[in-house]
């Protein structure tokens, strides 16, 4: 659709409360640019992972893990738990890396959790920091905000696309939607000229459509649509990123290549991953530290790949999950939910080598100055509100229209990455 | 900890909020929160009531003009939310100051909360001290009150309640609210349209002509019932209800047979000894199909056989079919017609069974796993989640702080934080105790946990002699519970609408809160009233859709002129505009246009290698939600689909011998030249069978897509572009297209399955 003719048709019914948003996505796709960062990566250990067997390590000393208390190693300022192949990646990468720990999330639910820690609102209502942050870089942009599992609620400020290694195929035919074999560019379904003949009708059909129609719901539902066909012409400046070889039996390496390819592609904006098996229950150790392991082998993929294309400098990823796990093992040598949690910030803004935050060696929180971030017994508690006012501020939107509509109830800000 | 004197001064604050924008409204005449002391004003009127001043032979979608207001209403709009909300919640709740009074609240998170909290305070206005009512008494803090003077006589909130105690006293109450001025301004879809419409969602096919014959001697109701006994309908359940309870994630491999112990099971992989390699798998497959889909195919069972829909929980038996029936040994307990036959499915009993619907389904119990911990807690709470419409993880208004427990002295017994919401799935999940951790049912040698509620449901404990067959007292128990009505109607408004029930607002500060309220209060009428209805049926969840396609929110198409901010988001829930789904989308192609979208042998739409994720599908595993708004990908994918359905479909349609489905009024040889009013007749055939409109010449849209039909036309004149048609599109001898129509009907029919009204509901 012309962009002239979907604004008249957006102004005669008043889009204002339907699709907040609207004009920005307008203006942004008028731009016509092409997102060349910063990237923002969001990683879920879904079901509650354990950050004492990773970044807020205890030890043995109360019977917290099975490993000895001093035991623990050091990676510059970054203490980590001494198992499986923590070292490599610690030593590697602590000069990119912030730990913030001793996060409150005040809740042992796991979809609350999810929400709180990927929203920054422990109640209903805040669509993902993903989905904003896309909102306002380049809601127009095909891959803006790729969706691969975790907490993804956009509440209509963008639409969300999976695009993991089962959506490779289907890339290739998809930005060729003409060709009978997107190989062939000469083999078609129809002329050159009747293919823009449907398109133009159609966006004459949409136009008329949108002018007539006056029920909030449907004007969203076209306004979306016309959005998404904005960008689909688009598709076909990822296929020259996309990997050949995505064999790799982590799934979350898979899913980063592609996101990565996205990126670099200029179409894509940010992305949501997912990686299961962490509520462990029970034979917590066996369980739950190989699961660790794949997400620290997928944190360094992503900045080794990165590298190679170009962007590492752009990257920036944050990994968190649910909640955290209780103090100790049960009887079945299991970890039950605890509200108690960590994150991982590494990359583009975050200043690396460093811990906010802490807790005691039971794994209760200690307060912080919200000044100096130091540990001050008449500090404040750490939440994901603070985690989220940082990662807006470095996105450049925290004072944003948009971002406001979606205020952080956290009372002092703490700058958490200045 | 805030003071009693902070507290009341923010509860004194907030009333001055409230009343501030009660009083300065103007969204609707009377105000947000009008002061209805008499009960008496006929205000508002359910849709689709008996009493209905019927326009059609579908009923005024907006109800007559008769009503009152109904005792919950009333104390929806005029009590709890200006004053009991803001005023007494904060202490009257489960884990408040007063939790241990008579006045417990509660909150949004419990499933009827508005008729529950009704109740409590009906039951206080009802005690008297000298003649007074104790809810007015103590608000007024003229007896005992730990919380104070909370109100005082002659203010708002006082009148309130001294309202609401008169009519709890009078006993007076009607029927139903009339919301007709509710939708004053509201288009909606005539017969036909509201049918197609209809019959396209539940069995995935256009009406015939007979059907639309029949709607005026029928009725809807009368036409949707015939529809829903079809095998596309049973389809249509099956998805609505994996995208509840996601139990497909065991369709796959033989995930499902995995979950019977071979101990209790052991013909469970009965197919292991067959000796030719296809038959084998094939047996694999479908067994593990029977068995991962247990669960949903009871729903199935009860639904299209017309069961009431208590026996979902309530029934004594679980269905097999064949292949099924073989791994629980059960071939000799029942009777099939063909013992090969996937889609044929009888109802049995497991031998040893305490059967209790779908709560006894490996699948559904695997689902939601427990552990040695978690002691069934898990289960309780989907279990609230999915028969009682509760979320209790809602039900929390205190975040937990782990500072303050005191984990030595079990928590989830003692402190308030946690009790709140222990004390209501605790004893259910107790209810669970006879099922392990695998779904096996397995009796526990030893007690269940005394460090526990006892086994039960909120207040009531499952006897000794009950225990063994505790989940058939827990469904019994929850079956006549108003909460389950209330699960079932949310579930079959998402299925239809693709829309989830509102919630009330909650913060009257914001400009649209008023608005937010009246849409929140007119659809909690509607599914209060459909619920009745479904009661009326004796539980048949069919008389719960029809309902739901005869309601404005289904049949609403537009609004008769522009509507400010305010009234869009009163209307906000009406007229559906769902994406359609991969499956719905699927069959919408298969039934308009008489092909399927195969590529390659593969279904591309219903194919997770292909399409179907892309395009908003689930995998019941790592993707649970369904796309909402199309992205750039999905576009793409309705491009597509409409350039290679109308290539699949065009030329075959024209070589069809039988009846065409999309050229009935033309040849391959009529041109806009030589036979211009064919061209014209058969493009408004497309418009009906595609899109089911019935436009006329005149009408832009008829021209729009006329011209686009002759430009390209025409374009063929004036370029040579040979006579073939592309290899892929060659079907029923037409290959080549010498008077370039053929390609020109392809552009045409691209056009028409790539609009809004193709691929959205």
């Amino acid at each position: 659709m012309r962009r002239r003719t979907f604004l008249k048709a957006a102004a005669a019914a008043g889009l204002t409360v339907v699709s907040p948003i609207a004009t920005t996505r307008e203006a942004k796709a008028q731009a016509g640019g092409l997102h060349r960062g910063p990237y923002f990566m969001f990683i879920q250990a879904d079901g509650g992972w354990d950050p004492t067997s990773l970044c807020d390590p205890k030890g043995d000393a109360e019977g917290m893990n099975r490993y000895a208390t001093d035991a623990i190693e050091m990676a510059g300022n970054i203490a980590y738990a001494p198992v499986a192949n923590h070292a490599e990646f610690f030593q590697k990468h602590f000069n990119r890396l912030m730990v913030v720990n001793g996060i409150d999330m005040s809740t042992n639910g796991h979809e609350q959790g999810r929400r709180y820690t990927w929203s920054g609102r422990l109640n209903e209502g805040h669509p993902s920091l993903g989905a904003m942050v896309a909102a306002k870089l380049g809601p127009a942009l095909p891959l803006a905000y790729i969706t691969n599992g975790g907490y993804t609620v956009t509440n209509g400020l963008v639409a969300g696309t999976q695009a993991d290694e089962r959506s490779l195929n289907a890339f290739q035919k998809l930005a060729y939607t003409n060709r009978i074999n997107p190989d062939n560019e000469g083999n078609t379904f129809h002329s050159e000229f009747a293919m823009d003949r449907i398109r133009q009708a159609a966006d004459n059909r949409l136009s008329d459509k949108m002018e007539k129609t006056k029920l909030p719901r449907r004007r969203k539902a076209m306004d979306a649509l016309h959005t998404a066909r904005l960008g689909e012409s688009e598709l076909k400046e990822v296929l020259g990123f996309l990997p050949t070889d995505l064999n790799n039996n982590n799934g979350l390496v898979r899913q980063a290549q592609v996101a990565l390819a996205a990126f670099k592609s200029g179409l894509g904006i940010s992305v949501t991953m997912r990686t299961g098996g962490f509520d462990t229950h029970s034979d917590h150790d066996n369980r739950h530290i190989p699961r660790l392991s794949l997400i620290l082998e997928a944190l360094d993929f992503i900045f080794d790949e990165a590298e190679r294309l170009d962007i590492a400098d752009q990257v920036f990823v944050a990994v968190g999950s649910d909640f955290g796990r209780t103090p100790g093992y049960n009887n079945g040598n299991g970890k039950d939910h605890w509200s108690i949690n960590s994150m991982m910030l590494m990359g583009h803004g975050v200043p690396g080598n460093t811990v906010i935050g802490a807790s005691d060696p039971r794994h209760r929180p200690l307060t912080i100055n919200p000044t100096t971030k130091a540990l001050d017994e008449n500090g404040i508690r750490l939440r994901p509100e603070h985690v989220h006012a940082a990662i807006r501020k470095l996105a450049g939107i925290e004072r944003d229209p948009l971002a406001l509509q979606f205020p952080l109830d956290m009372g002092e800000d703490i700058n958490l990455l200045g | 900890m805030k003071t009693r004197r902070e507290n009341n001064m923010k509860t004194n604050s907030y009333l001055m909020v409230v009343l501030a924008i009660a009083l300065s409204t103007t969204a609707c005449e009377k105000g947000v929160f009008s002061l209805s002391q008499d009960g008496e004003e006929a205000e508002y009127q359910l849709p689709g009531d008996d009493n209905d001043t019927t326009t059609d032979v579908f009923g005024d979608p907006t109800g007559s003009d008769e009503g009152c207001v109904p005792n919950d209403r009333f104390f929806l709009r005029e009590v709890w939310t200006p004053t009991v909300e803001p005023a007494c919640a904060a202490c009257h709740n489960a884990q408040g100051q007063a939790k241990d009074t008579e006045l417990v609240l509660y909150n949004s998170g419990w499933g009827n909360y508005i008729q529950a909290n009704y109740d409590v305070m009906a039951d206080l206005a009802l005690t008297k001290r000298d003649g007074e009512s104790v809810l007015l008494l103590k608000a007024t803090g003229q007896i005992s009150h730990e919380g104070g003077q909370i109100i005082q006589e002659g203010d708002e909130a006082y009148a309130r309640i001294e309202a609401f105690v008169n009519r709890v006293d009078s006993g007076m109450d009607c029927g139903a609210a009339n919301d007709a001025e509710f939708y004053q301004d509201v288009e909606f879809l005539d017969g036909e349209q509201l049918l197609r419409k209809a019959t396209l969602s539940l069995a995935g096919r256009v009406p015939t002509q007979a059907e639309y014959d029949s709607l005026a001697t029928d009725g809807i109701d009368g036409v949707l019932d015939r529809v829903m006994t079809e095998d596309a309908f049973k389809a249509r359940v099956i998805e609505s209800y994996n995208d509840v309870i996601l139990t497909d994630q065991f369709n796959r491999n033989e995930d499902a047979v995995d979950l019977l112990d071979e101990d209790v099971f052991p013909d469970r992989m009965w197919y292991d000894d067959m000796g030719d390699d296809d038959a084998r798998n094939r047996a694999r497959r479908l067994t593990n199909e029977a068995l991962a889909r247990e669960s949903l195919m009871i729903y199935t069972h009860v639904i299209m056989n017309d069961k009431p829909f208590t026996d979902v929980l309530n029934a004594d038996y679980t269905v097999v079919n064949p292949f099924s029936a073989r791994s629980y040994g059960v071939m000799g307990d029942v009777t099939f017609n063909n013992d090969d036959d996937p889609n044929e499915w009888a109802e049995v009993q497991v031998p040893g069974m305490p059967h209790a619907g779908v709560l006894t389904t490996p699948v559904w119990l695997n689902k939601f796993p427990t552990t040695a911990t978690n002691r069934n807690r898990s289960r309780a709470a989907f279990f609230y989640l999915y028969f009682l419409a509760t979320d209790v993880l809602k039900l929390a208004d205190r975040p937990l702080d782990p500072t303050q427990s005191d984990l030595s002295n079990n928590p989830t017994l003692f402190d308030s934080a946690c009790t709140v919401c222990h004390n209501v799935i605790d004893p259910i999940a107790g209810a669970f105790q006879n099922w392990d951790d695998e779904g096996m049912y397995a009796p526990r040698d030893e007690s269940w946990y005394t460090d526990m509620l006892p086994p039960g449901m909120e207040g009531s404990n499952i006897g000794q002699t009950e225990n063994p067959e505790s989940l058939r007292w827990l469904a019994a128990r929850t079956t006549i519970d108003p909460r389950f009505i209330q699960a079932a109607v949310h579930t079959a408004y998402t299925m239809m609408t693709g829309d989830e029930p509102l919630t009330a607002p909650n913060d009257p500060t914001v400009a649209s809160y008023a608005a937010e309220f009246r849409a929140y209060e007119v659809q909690y009428e509607f599914f209060k009233q459909v619920g009745k209805k479904f009661i009326e049926s004796n539980y048949n969840f069919k008389a719960l859709i029809k309902e739901i396609v005869k309601s404005p929110y289904y049949r609403a198409a537009n609004a008769r002129e522009n509507i400010d901010a305010s009234r869009q988001m009163e209307l906000r829930s009406l007229g559906t505009a769902r994406l359609l789904t991969p499956e719905m989308l699927h069959r919408k192609i298969v039934a308009t246009t008489g092909t399927e979208w195969n590529v390659n042998n593969r279904n591309v739409l219903l194919d997770t290698r292909e399409y179907n994720l892309l395009y908003g599908g689930i995998d019941s595993v790592s993707v649970l939600k369904r796309m909402e708004d199309p992205s750039a990908v999905a576009s793409a994918i309705s491009r597509r689909m409409a350039n290679e359905v109308s290539c699949l479909s065009v030329p075959a349609d024209f070589g069809r011998e039988d009846e065409k489905v999309l050229f009935p009024h033309v040849t391959m040889d009529d041109t806009p030249q030589s036979n211009d009013a064919a061209v014209r007749e058969n493009i408004k055939h497309l418009h009906f069978q595609l899109l089911g409109q019935k436009v006329e010449e005149s009408d832009p849209q008829f021209v729009e897509t006329y011209n686009l039909f002759n430009d390209v036309w025409q374009d063929g004149q004036n370029n040579d572009y040979g006579n073939g048609i592309p290899g892929m599109c060659r079907s029923n001898g037409v290959d080549n297209d010498p008077n370039y129509t053929v390609r020109a009907w392809m552009a045409t029919v691209s056009y028409l399955l790539g609009s809004y009204e193709y691929i959205y509901e």
